[in-house]
């Protein structure tokens, strides 16, 4: 048996800043022509072997239920282990009244039935939000090894604000503090992915409920440092973590490096996802495509060019796509100009129409919308 | 446990070598051929069936079935993994007084008897599984039932210079068969079997049986069953079909039915939503389009790299072409790479084959002075062309040459 099981949040608990995650969780994002961003993460555990593992939600989780299903597409459908939605929801003692989870540590305490019941030794706590492969084994051996209580694994990059940032000494973290604002300074960036014993963390929530403590980062983590030894894993591949629609816009670019891609991309560790029935795309006579990421079931006849296309999107004649994002379903009718702008779901543009951002400012379109 | 009566079980007939496929179908039977970007051949009779209601199938498999059994599994992908029905594979097998091979296609639905009444049908629908075409079975099993029919076979009007290819059906006006010629040469008329019949069972159970007693018999539907049906005076009835439909048997009518997909005249769309095609495929990043790219009238699969010029082309998923390359009508399957300045007509390229850089392949039919020597260059799987190397028209390269 796998001696470490999954937790993975749906949602940060900082300020929403993300029009994509409005009508969704953070967790169920669309990435890269056909993924969801837990994806990743999902993949990289169950290729790592953890066949335990729970999405801990907190609103808005319809289309990750969706899209999670049973778990089959992860091979998480087992009797008696596999994938669990646990939705949480808190309580306080005394007027029985219902919250929404303020923090991470909330959450965990609602769920910590589900928690004293595995039998895993280890828990990964991780984030939903993280566009990279994650190698856990090496992750697993390193947290034995070093006898951490916790480990927290972190990558090189600039992050953005509610980020952790973390200072070293050798593997051990002396000191984490929260990224305040955007910051182009590449430092010790956490991944939001912590690993600890199930006994640590039972007991984390037990003090966190004495004390009405909700946030993890702070109580658990910041305030910790000295107190527990805490060790940093560098992952030293291509790691994003999608908080801003920036974020998004950036990370995605960064998809059509085939470098970067390979990273991601691993062919000894695929990036599993639901699996829809589409047909191949099919490149019409004025089809012109260069530098982008199209996914199947789309049917072209017009220009694209750096950018990402999701399923099933149509492009018809003479559209140009620049510098853009579409998700799934949406239709760019003849003759429209499209530069730096993200589609969301199922958006039709009619004919002749230019719809512009910028690229410090991609303009998201709500889905579902006919332009 | 508890097993509810199917109205009708279909029995796939996918045993076949396909010989005619030559290094296709080498190593893996027919119905397993990749087609269409990201089908298998299969697929389109297996979607047919769960699309028409009809959730109970045996895949009779013989000839090299490891690649068949691990495709259809558990059946997940075309919704036939049920408690009751569902998909079943059933190679022939040992009995207690004997055990042999299928030695027909009637022999193998006859060594099937056991489980079909499993299910105490009424109809049985017995299919092949190499054939491209959508079909509502629903709609030929409801005219069977109301012309009270013993058999009723699938009609599709061929052109008459091609008919002697086929089954010919001879009927009356309100279309039931009184004579059934297999592949005659001097066909009456163009009413073609598309091998698709959906028999009572009572009576086919009866015919299988008698069949199976005669020594002479080479235990053929087209050839045995069905004439011996007439024979006897069963109410036998040719249901019209006017889809398209097409039997991939050849080379060239594989090549074919491939660039059908391209061409937006022909009403074979895989993208209908009401008549979806499944295929078991694992999901893959999206294809990346790279700078020097040129894509015309083509059809590409995730997880393609293409950085070359495509036209008039199938690309199965993973398949990478380089800067420079160039294909022209061509059928390229699964990870296989094209290398730079290749030069690639009218050729079908099965799954892992290098193409080295430089390497050409095929030609268009007018550059041929003799062109009853043209026709499509076949790469067999796995193998190798080396840089310079010239594969002329027609040629077929083996399966895991030149490694």
């Amino acid at each position: 048996m796998n001696l470490f099981a999954g937790i993975i949040f749906s949602d940060s608990y900082i300020a929403e800043t993300n029009l994509l995650a409005k009508n969704r969780t953070l967790a169920s994002i669309p990435f890269c022509g056909r993924f969801r961003t837990v994806d990743f993460i999902l993949s990289s555990l169950v290729n790592a072997g953890v066949d335990n593992v729970a999405v801990v939600t907190k609103r808005n989780y319809a289309s990750l239920e969706d899209h999670l299903g049973g778990g089959r597409y992860w091979d998480l459908d087992h009797r008696s282990s596999g994938l669990r939605i646990l939705s949480p929801f808190y309580r306080t003692e005394n007027n029985n009244e219902v919250f929404l989870a303020r923090g991470k540590l909330d959450a965990l305490r609602s769920v910590s039935p589900y928690i004293k019941g595995l039998k895993e030794e280890y828990i990964v706590l991780t984030n939903s939000n993280i566009i990279a492969s994650i190698d856990f084994e090496r992750v697993f051996d390193f947290h034995i090894q070093s006898g951490a209580d916790i480990t927290a694994v972190y990558s090189r990059r600039s992050g953005s604000a509610g980020d952790l940032e973390l200072q070293l000494e050798g593997e051990r973290v002396h000191e984490m503090t929260y990224i305040v604002e955007e910051d182009k300074r590449v430092a010790n960036t956490a991944l939001g992915i912590y690993i600890m014993s199930r006994r640590l963390l039972l007991d984390i929530i037990r003090r966190a409920d004495e004390h009405d403590h909700y946030s993890f980062e702070k109580y658990a983590l910041i305030k910790n440092t000295s107190s527990l030894k805490i060790a940093g894993f560098e992952h030293s591949d291509f790691a994003g973590v999608v908080n801003t629609v920036k974020d998004y816009y950036d990370i995605s670019m960064k998809m059509l490096d085939c470098d970067v891609r390979a990273q991601v991309f691993r062919h000894d560790s695929p990036v599993m996802t639901r699996v829809m029935d589409t047909v191949p795309v099919l490149y019409k006579y004025n089809a012109s495509v260069e530098n982008s990421l199209i996914a199947d079931g789309c049917r072209i006849d017009g220009t694209v060019k750096n950018s990402v296309i999701f399923r099933n999107v149509t492009i018809e004649t003479g559209a140009v796509v620049e510098n853009s994002i579409i998700m799934q379903n949406s239709v760019v009718g003849r003759g429209c100009g499209l530069n730096y702008v993200i589609l969301d779901k199922n958006i039709h543009v009619s004919e002749n129409k230019y719809l512009c951002g910028a690229p410090e400012y991609p303009y998201v379109f709500v889905k579902n919308t006919r332009i | 446990m508890f097993k509810k009566n199917k109205e009708i079980v279909a029995m796939l007939l996918a045993g076949g070598q396909g010989s005619r496929l030559h290094v296709l179908t080498k190593n893996t039977a027919k119905p397993a051929i990749p087609f269409g970007g990201k089908y298998r051949i299969i697929d389109f009779t297996l979607s047919n069936c769960i699309n028409s209601g009809i959730d109970t199938v045996g895949v009779l498999t013989q000839y090299q079935p490891l690649e068949l059994n691990a495709y259809i599994g558990n059946g997940i992908p075309w919704d036939l993994n049920r408690l009751n029905g569902g998909v079943s594979i059933l190679p022939p097998y040992v009995k207690a007084d004997s055990g042999e091979w299928y030695k027909g296609t009637a022999n193998a639905v006859y060594q099937n008897i056991r489980f079909i009444e499993k299910y105490n049908p009424e109809y049985v629908l017995i299919l092949s599984g190499d054939h491209i075409y959508k079909m509502d079975y629903s709609k030929m099993a409801e005219y069977h039932r109301k012309t009270g029919a013993a058999c009723t076979i699938a009609a599709l009007p061929v052109p008459i210079e091609e008919a002697s290819r086929f089954g010919i059906m001879n009927t009356d006006e309100d279309g039931r068969i009184y004579e059934f010629e297999e592949k005659p040469q001097k066909p009456k008329c163009n009413n073609a079997s598309m091998g698709i019949y959906i028999f009572t069972w009572d009576k086919l159970k009866k015919y299988l049986i008698k069949d199976e007693q005669d020594t002479s018999s080479s235990h053929d539907f087209g050839a045995n069953i069905l004439p011996d049906m007439i024979a006897q005076g069963e109410k036998m009835m040719a249901y019209r079909f006017d889809g398209y439909w097409k039997d991939v048997g050849t080379i060239e009518s594989f090549w074919e039915a491939n660039m059908d997909l391209l061409n937006p005249k022909i009403p074979l769309n895989l993208s209908d939503p009401d008549w979806k095609i499944y295929s078991r495929f694992d999901p893959m990043i999206p294809q990346y389009i790279g700078k020097n790219a040129q894509i015309i009238e083509s059809m590409v699969t995730e997880n393609c790299r293409i950085d070359g010029k495509l036209w008039y082309t199938v690309l199965f998923s993973g398949v990478q072409v380089e800067k420079g390359a160039s294909l022209n009508s061509c059928v390229v399957m699964s990870n296989t790479k094209i290398g730079r300045n290749a030069d690639i007509k009218y050729a079908i390229i099965a799954d892992d084959v290098v193409i080295e850089d430089g390497a050409v392949i095929g030609d268009l039919p007018e550059n041929c002075e003799d062109s009853s020597k043209w026709g499509i260059a076949v790469i067999g799987k796995g193998a190798v062309v080396r840089s310079g190397q010239v594969v002329l028209p027609n040629e077929m390269i083996e399966p895991y040459s030149g490694r």
